[in-house]
């Protein structure tokens, strides 16, 4: 045997892993990717839920026993692959037109094809694929902070997974490797093997190649050009459900439901934390139609053509008028909000008061109900929507318009509408559109039975036996005022409300009203709601959210979901504007407090880990969800200013030194030197400058002691070639003799042994600086 | 070829002498990654390439432009950031895995060193040693193509382990060629699809050798009646041989067999020195090459003579025998050193079947060997002077 081939032996005996054991952290890392996928996928609304639990329990299982993959690839996946084909089939056939539950179903079926199979290096590559498609698929829909955690553990397995792809592709023997690949496996042993390739040296390269590529990748991402299209297609949306509480027909304590939930249901950017009231209300929609406990949106707004009730929209910006709001814009506002919804709250977005435009990060259908000042978009997102209010006002009162106005005089004046029929659900479900009570009349509809109604009159009484003031003056504000005061001494908040039991056709409030004590802000609201019908006040219910806290860390307002409430706007014939009255009594936000979030002594600020750990998400929702032209161009004004500002900066230090040197330089030498001193430190500059260049080849080579690197060396070989170029030009036989003999003392210089003979070598490199010159 | 500069850098940079010293045979070819070029070149290099020097997308480099092209597409039909985010990283990926090759390749440089003798049917090796003048980074996943005539086709010669800084390492090619002739090997290089595999990238430009294919070596016997004379009166006086007279003392060259180095000499002069002897006074052969069509019938006769006749050379040679050759009527040529040998093996390589010739009257007959077909056979007899000496065995 040749001595090159023990010389290769020993070499692949002593370094690097074998072919199999790269094979084997191939198929892990693999299997890894596949691990991440599903994590992407779990939170999508798809019904896989169970596909991918599977998948991650199978992957757990042979990441424990490898073998048995090669059993699922010669025998399970055979047989079942024609099922999973015909399954895939019949899932996106049977949901048509809306594929994309059906390609998330199927893309986890690929990717348990691929996963728990043995792979060839181009089925590595599909597997890789198909990770990154699911793992964009559920960014692109979640929009949320553990992609970018997701999308750099993916690059940290995708690349040394490519690199031992790009490596082990090129054994011969890789079918029949992966034949027998797992035969006698033990993980400690492999792991032992993997652990002796690791080495301080490796990790840093390793280390360092990820943060350049995050660098790299950080700059693409901030330089790729961005354009506004007029008109961008919704890709990758899947339908939801809002939270109950926030949909267009809710029931009693639907909302309730939603403040047992401590998550962050909103985060708010603002001018700061002295543009908040001291207590926000984020409305969100308006229901104002009420019947037998259930507070909805009635069908004449959700389906009227009507562009004052409701109005589609198209675009990436809405712009309110003064003329179509009614309202006054020359208030004084200022400052730009944007508001980060959460996936899967609702469609309607929280809009706590007038404002000049509102501006999406794409172009979005959306339907603006000017009567109610509400927006919603078509559909519910499953992840954060995000949008930005440009010069936005805090309201606690919202006009109307004067065809409203008059609509809403004309029905206070007819009084409350009692007909019978329309507290029976079966006869109101059974009612043509046009026999409906459309809005407004809906905000004085009162389902109620005569016993029911004699309770509220009996109550409007207890109350204003004495003074009577809201019926002669019709103050809205004066019979709020009085009902929000008995209802907060008749009944006390709590989360689980002793509303009685409920008998045939009986309303609950009504019922609670008589005989409940404790109840929670929907109670207090439809009370509210029902005696001021009964009154003659057009009246209407509001959820949203009320309160949150200022998260310092990024300075923005939280609002979690136990921030969900419901009040009431009542209609204030004098001022003609809907006026918002919180019936819950005061104070009961404490029943939240310390939920899972540290806050400080006023409760008004988040602290601890939690609240930097969410101060991530809005630097996320800031930087890169929210990135667009705009912040693009912003970004290159500031660094041109910087740039600016630094080259003035260095501008004023050189003419200050200068100064300085020509001041002192006048001190020593006189008027007439006044240049002798700036002079002399520039000559003592560029002689250092020449310094360091002499000596850097003598300083390289002290540190890299390669005999390639001697000075001497360098400078003969620098000779040397271009000795030889002019050589070539020349056509004169004894030239051609003369600078050989220099090329042979050059060459014997530049290859030869060094001897410590500096002198000889300087002739022969004055010999040849001569020779150059004169050819 | 590269240039000298190239050629003296991938010598300097050879760390192992003993090694090294074994590239001496055969053809040597160098390289380095470190080519200096012009401005015009490099320009001209980066529009048109040429063969040897282009970038490739491999198959994983063609889905990930795809890819980067569709989530692109859709990220400003969607504007959505994630999008864009996940293109960028596909983007980043690929300028990154430009930069980790340029990494690759930067102080590479190679020696090429093909196989000293090529035989029909035998196992030959070629050798490239690289070396990495790298001081931190090591290089990985390098590889050669190799492109070859005379049916054996192409071949990619990879590297599975990394070179590491300062080191080299050795990348061998067994060919085993099949036929007698001319051999044109096309070797590209160097190449590497590290890190991503996204990417193929070759530097160094593409060389080509033509060798020669010895004929394979046969079985036969050899045993003539009549003894050809190696000392003819006044012809020559002291033939340089393996006998025990001592003539001269020369260098040591490579291939020089270790028995006849005189180490008395060596250590004196500081070199090694080869004893150099009187050959013994023994029988020895001229052979005679005819490549006559009306002599040879077949195709497959004539690789069966060409065969015999180069085992029967060798073996003359190694045992001392071997005199000279001539072909057709050609002066006879002397065989006097391995060189000489394999200038005849190059002329057999070479050799086709062709017109008569005819052939020289030669004075001394019992010297010459020549061979014939075997008369209704398909065997090949040879002949010294007139009298079978002996035959090809099958």
């Amino acid at each position: 045997m040749p001595v090159e081939w023990y010389y290769m032996l020993e070499r692949n005996q002593r370094d690097g892993l074998s072919i199999e054991d790269r094979l084997r952290l191939q198929w892990f890392l693999g299997v890894g990717l596949t691990l991440i996928a599903c994590w992407a996928l779990s939170p999508l609304p798809f019904a896989g839920d169970v596909l991918v639990g599977v998948l991650g329990l199978v992957l757990i299982v042979l990441i424990i026993r490898p073998a048995l993959s090669y059993f699922v690839s010669t025998g399970f996946l055979r047989i079942a692959s024609p099922f999973i084909v015909l399954a895939v089939a019949i899932d996106l056939f049977l949901s048509a037109p809306d594929f994309l539950p059906a390609v998330l179903r199927m893309l986890v079926l690929l990717l348990f094809l691929r996963a728990v199979a043995m792979r060839s290096g181009r089925e590595d590559l599909q597997l890789l694929l198909l990770s990154l498609f699911a793992l964009i698929l559920s960014g692109v829909m979640t929009a949320s902070l553990v992609f970018a955690a997701q999308i750099l553990l993916f690059a940290l397995l995708a690349m040394p997974l490519l690199f031992l792809r790009s490596q082990t592709e090129l054994a011969e023997e890789l079918p029949s490797l992966r034949q027998t690949l797992w035969h006698g496996f033990l993980w400690h042993t492999f792991i032992g093997r993997v652990r002796r390739q690791l080495n301080w040296k490796l990790l840093g390269f390793s280390l360092a190649a990820f943060i350049t590529l995050t660098l790299l990748s950080s700059l693409i991402f901030v330089l790729i050009p961005r354009f506004q299209l007029e008109r961008t297609i919704q890709f990758f949306q899947l339908n939801t459900n809002p939270r109950s509480g926030f949909s267009e027909s809710i029931s009693l304590g639907y909302v309730t439901a939603i403040t047992l939930d401590n998550s962050v249901a909103l985060r708010v950017d603002g001018p700061g934390r002295d543009a908040l009231p001291s207590r926000p209300y984020w409305r969100m929609l308006v229901l104002d139609e009420y019947r037998n406990g259930r507070f909805s949106l009635s069908n004449s707004v959700r389906i009227s053509n009507d562009e004052r009730i409701r109005r589609p929209l198209t675009g990436s910006a809405v712009e309110m008028t003064s003329r179509q709001l009614n309202w006054d814009l020359t208030a004084n506002r200022a400052g730009t909000w944007v508001f980060y919804l959460e996936g899967n709250t609702s469609r309607f977005l929280p809009l706590p008061g007038p404002f000049e435009s509102l501006r999406f990060t794409q172009p979005e259908d959306v339907f603006f109900y000017p009567a109610f000042h509400n927006l919603a978009t078509r559909s519910v997102r499953n992840g954060v929507f995000s949008f930005r209010l440009e010069k936005l006002q805090w309201a606690d009162a919202f006009p109307v318009d004067t065809i409203e106005a008059d609509a809403l005089a004309k029905l206070i004046a007819e009084g409350p509408l009692t007909d019978t029929v329309t507290y029976d659900s079966l006869v109101y479900d059974s009612m043509w559109e046009e026999e409906m009570p459309g809005y407004p009349q809906t905000t004085l509809l009162l389902p109620l039975r005569e016993g029911e109604r004699e309770l509220l009159q009996s109550i409007l009484k207890e109350n204003f036996s004495t003074d009577s003031s809201y019926e002669s003056s019709r103050s809205a504000s004066a019979f709020s005022a009085q009902i929000k005061n008995w209802l907060g001494q008749r009944f006390s908040y709590s989360l689980t409300p002793d509303i009685p039991p409920r008998q045939r056709r009986s309303d609950p409030i009504v019922a609670w009203l008589r005989e409940g004590s404790v109840g929670h802000c929907e109670l207090f609201a439809g009370a509210f709601l029902l005696l001021a019908r009964e009154a003659g006040f057009p009246a209407r219910i509001v959820t949203g959210f009320s309160g949150g806290a200022w998260n310092a860390v990024e300075n923005y307002f939280v609002v979690r979901n136990r921030n969900a409430h419901a009040w009431v706007e009542i209609y204030d014939s004098e001022k003609q504007n809907w006026l918002r009255i919180d019936p819950t009594p005061a104070g009961y936000e404490s029943i939240f407090a310390g939920a899972g979030v540290a806050v400080d002594a006023s409760g008004f600020e988040e602290t601890g880990w939690m609240a930097w750990m969410d101060s991530l998400r809005i630097l996320w929702y800031r930087r890169i969800v929210n990135f667009d032209h705009d912040e693009q161009t912003r970004l290159a004004e500031q660094l041109i200013s910087t740039l600016r500002n630094w080259q003035q900066e260095v501008n004023a230090n050189v003419r200050e030194i200068w100064q300085a040197l020509t001041t002192q330089s006048r001190e020593w030498f006189g008027a007439a030197g006044s240049l002798g001193l700036p002079v002399l430190l520039i000559f003592t500059f560029l002689a250092v400058l020449l310094g360091i260049f002499r000596i850097w080849p003598w300083l390289r080579f002290s540190f890299n002691r390669k005999p390639a690197l001697h000075p001497w060396r360098l400078k003969a070989g620098k000779l040397l070639r271009r000795l030889r170029k002019k050589r070539s030009l020349l056509r004169a036989e004894s030239e051609h003799t003369q600078l050989y003999a220099l090329e042979k003392q050059l060459e014997a210089i530049r290859f030869g042994p060094l001897t410590d003979k500096p002198t000889l070598f300087n002739s022969t490199f004055k010999a040849a600086r001569r020779a150059l010159r004169k050819l | 070829m590269t240039s000298p500069l190239t050629e003296e850098r991938s010598r300097a940079h050879m760390p192992n002498p003993s090694l090294s010293t074994a590239i001496e045979h055969g053809v040597v070819i160098t390289g380095s990654a470190s080519e200096k070029w012009g401005f015009r070149e490099r320009l001209k290099r980066q529009l048109v390439p040429g063969r040897g020097y282009r970038t490739h997308l491999t198959l994983s480099g063609w889905m990930l432009v795809v890819l980067s092209l569709a989530v692109g597409g859709t990220a400003y039909n969607s504007a959505s950031n994630i999008l864009f985010l996940s293109l960028s990283l596909m983007l980043s990926a690929l300028v990154f895995s430009g930069l980790l090759t340029v990494v690759n390749f930067k102080g590479l440089s190679w020696i090429i060193s093909l196989p000293a003798d090529l035989r029909a049917g035998s196992l030959a090796v070629m050798r490239i040693r690289i070396s990495n003048a790298k001081r931190f980074f090591p290089s990985f996943g390098i590889g050669f193509r190799i492109n070859t005539s005379a049916g054996i086709g192409k071949e990619a010669l990879w590297m599975q382990q990394a070179i590491p800084p300062g080191k080299e390492e050795l990348l061998l090619w067994r060919v085993r060629p099949r036929k007698r002739g001319l051999l044109e090997i096309e070797i590209s290089g160097l190449e590497s699809s590290y890190p991503f595999g996204f990417i193929r990238k070759q530097i160094g430009g593409v060389q080509r050798r033509t060798l020669w294919v010895w004929p394979q070596r046969v079985n036969y016997i050899f045993k003539p009646l009549h003894f050809g004379m190696k000392h003819w009166p006044g012809t020559m006086k002291a033939r340089l041989g393996q006998g025990d007279d001592l003539v001269n003392i020369r260098r040591y060259e490579a291939g020089d067999p270790l028995r006849m180095i005189h180490w008395k000499a060596s250590a004196r002069s500081g070199n090694l020195m080869i004893r150099q002897v009187a050959d013994r006074a023994e029988d020895a052969y001229y052979l005679q090459i005819d490549s006559c069509r009306t002599l040879w019938r077949s195709e497959q006769l004539f690789e069966s003579y060409c065969s015999l006749m180069l085992s029967l050379a060798e073996d003359l040679f190694q045992a001392n025998r071997m005199q000279g050759y001539a072909i057709h009527d050609e002066a006879p040529i002397r065989v006097r050193s391995v060189n000489d040998l394999h200038a005849f093996f190059d002329r057999l390589a070479r050799l086709q079947l062709g017109e008569h010739r005819g052939r020289a009257e030669r004075k001394r007959v019992l010297e010459w060997v020549r061979a014939e077909p075997e008369v209704n056979a398909s065997g090949v007899v040879l002949y010294v002077g007139t009298e079978p000496a002996g035959r090809l065995v099958d």
